[in-house]
């Protein structure tokens, strides 16, 4: 019985692959047989040469916009000008639209990708829309199109929903934004991260604000660490800080080293390091003994590495210190890194 | 009359298409290659006048294609024109540094491509 089952069950098990590769393969058929059309008109349109279009079919209009997008994704300047025009002769523009709101998860984004290569100003309801949509990467699309269209007024529509979309990273957050002028992006993150009143919403966006490194969102930073925010706030506005090197915000971080959280003293530590303060590296030292194996690893790292602690010194710290914990992490450190 | 012969070392089928049908516009043979290995064997049977080279290329990169064809006498002279996304200042050095005539970073202008390619010929 036992080996009828497992028969039955591989049966049925390879029908079911073997379906799925045939429709995978009518798929890919399909796809090449719509680029055989597509393609061809696509390259002489680039080169102003304007042939008679095909006409889209409904089922061919996803493959088409992602011939489209693909094109548009490696090349720039006139060629890009004189497809978005082959695109509205074509009427691809009024697909996307009407693909953005009937399509699936991929056809989705190929429909807000194609909206913002293009730069359909009109496109902007259904790409806010599109905006609100599961999955991530569909919302995603849609700001960063959005961006694309107007660059500035996108970014002050997008950024206060990138501050509640809590799976979107950091780094997407970025790439969504990148279209933008960067110093007009790092003042509205900055602007919503200093006004938000959830500490989540508050940590992605400074998240942001440590990427893209604009003169705002250092002062946000700045701003922020002196209101004593909550942890997760303050460790990503250290980051920040530590990114841009300024020696008078040591001021600033010194009191967090004595964080009741570690990772804010681990930041606090990484941060000081990076400023280079006078008399700073002691305060650093202070912290080899620290309870966390994390800031007592990255305080000996900074003392090690320190041009203010001759090498001689660090070794005799490393044998003499009061705190064997201390003495742990620098021989560790030195073992590691000292010989270089 | 068929002008000079172009080899386009790129794996992105869309590229080299886009590539392969601009430069025929202007008059260029073009042969499409996919790999470094096959590269490798069909500059050492027909050398083209001119490469175009993509960086990251399946098993080879292609700086480790350069650098070959420049300890190669025959092919010491032949331009090569990099292609590719890599847009660091690091990335451009050491192109440079293996032997590129060119460095174009995607995505690229076809018509500031198609210029370079034959300020090159004129001066091979």
């Amino acid at each position: 019985m036992i080996g009828l089952g497992a028969l039955a069950a591989a049966s049925v098990f390879l029908l079911v692959a073997f379906a799925l590769r045939g429709r995978l393969v009518r798929q890919t058929e399909r796809r090449a047989a719509i680029e055989a059309v597509w393609l061809p008109v696509m390259l002489q349109s680039m080169r102003q040469e304007f042939p008679a279009t095909p006409t889209l079919r409904r089922r061919e209009r996803g493959a088409v916009l992602a011939l489209w997008n693909r094109m548009t994704a490696a090349i720039e300047g006139e060629a890009v000008e004189r497809l978005c025009v082959f695109a509205d002769r074509a009427g691809l523009i009024t697909a996307a639209r009407a693909l953005s709101k009937e399509g699936s998860g991929e056809e989705l984004v190929v429909a807000a990708t194609f909206l913002g290569r293009n730069r359909d100003a009109a496109g902007i309801p259904v790409l806010l829309d599109l905006a609100q949509k599961e999955p991530v990467v569909v919302r995603a699309e849609a700001a960063r199109a959005l961006v694309r269209i107007e660059p500035e007024a996108g970014v002050r529509s997008v950024v206060p929903m990138i501050a509640r979309w809590e799976d979107c990273h950091s780094a997407v957050a970025v790439a969504i934004l990148r279209d933008a002028p960067s110093e007009v992006v790092s003042e509205v993150v900055a602007g919503h991260a200093l006004a938000a009143q959830d500490p989540g919403a508050q940590a992605r966006l400074v998240d942001v604000l440590a990427i893209i490194k604009g003169r705002a969102g250092h002062a946000a930073a700045r701003t922020l660490l002196d209101r004593q925010p909550p942890p997760e706030v303050a460790s990503r506005c250290l980051a920040v800080l530590r990114e841009h090197r300024a020696p008078e915000d040591a001021i600033l971080v010194r009191p967090y080293l004595k964080h009741e959280m570690p990772f804010v003293r681990v930041q606090a530590v990484a941060a000081l390091a990076r400023l280079q303060g006078s008399g700073d590296v002691w305060r650093i030292a202070g912290c080899l003994g620290d309870r966390d194996w994390w800031v007592r690893n990255r305080a000996a790292r900074a003392v090690v590495t320190s041009p203010a602690i001759a090498r001689s010194l660090v070794e005799l710290l490393a044998s003499v210190h009061p705190d064997r914990y201390a003495r742990g992490a620098l021989v560790q450190v030195l073992g590691e890194i000292g010989a270089s | 009359m068929v002008g000079p012969r172009i080899l386009v070392i790129e794996d992105e089928p869309d590229i080299s298409g886009m590539l392969q049908f601009y430069l025929e516009s202007e008059g260029f043979e073009v042969e499409l290659i996919i790999t470094g290995a096959e590269a490798m064997d069909r500059l050492a049977t027909d050398p083209p006048a001119l490469v175009i080279l993509d960086y990251m290329l399946p098993h080879h990169n292609g700086l480790t294609i350069l650098r070959q064809l420049r300890e190669t006498a025959a092919w010491v002279k032949t331009p090569v024109i990099m292609l590719t996304a890599k847009s660091s200042e690091h990335d451009q050095v050491a192109g440079f540094d293996a032997g590129a005539d060119d460095y174009v970073v995607k995505p690229f202008q076809l018509d500031s491509l198609v210029a370079r390619v034959q300020r090159l010929l004129k001066g091979a």
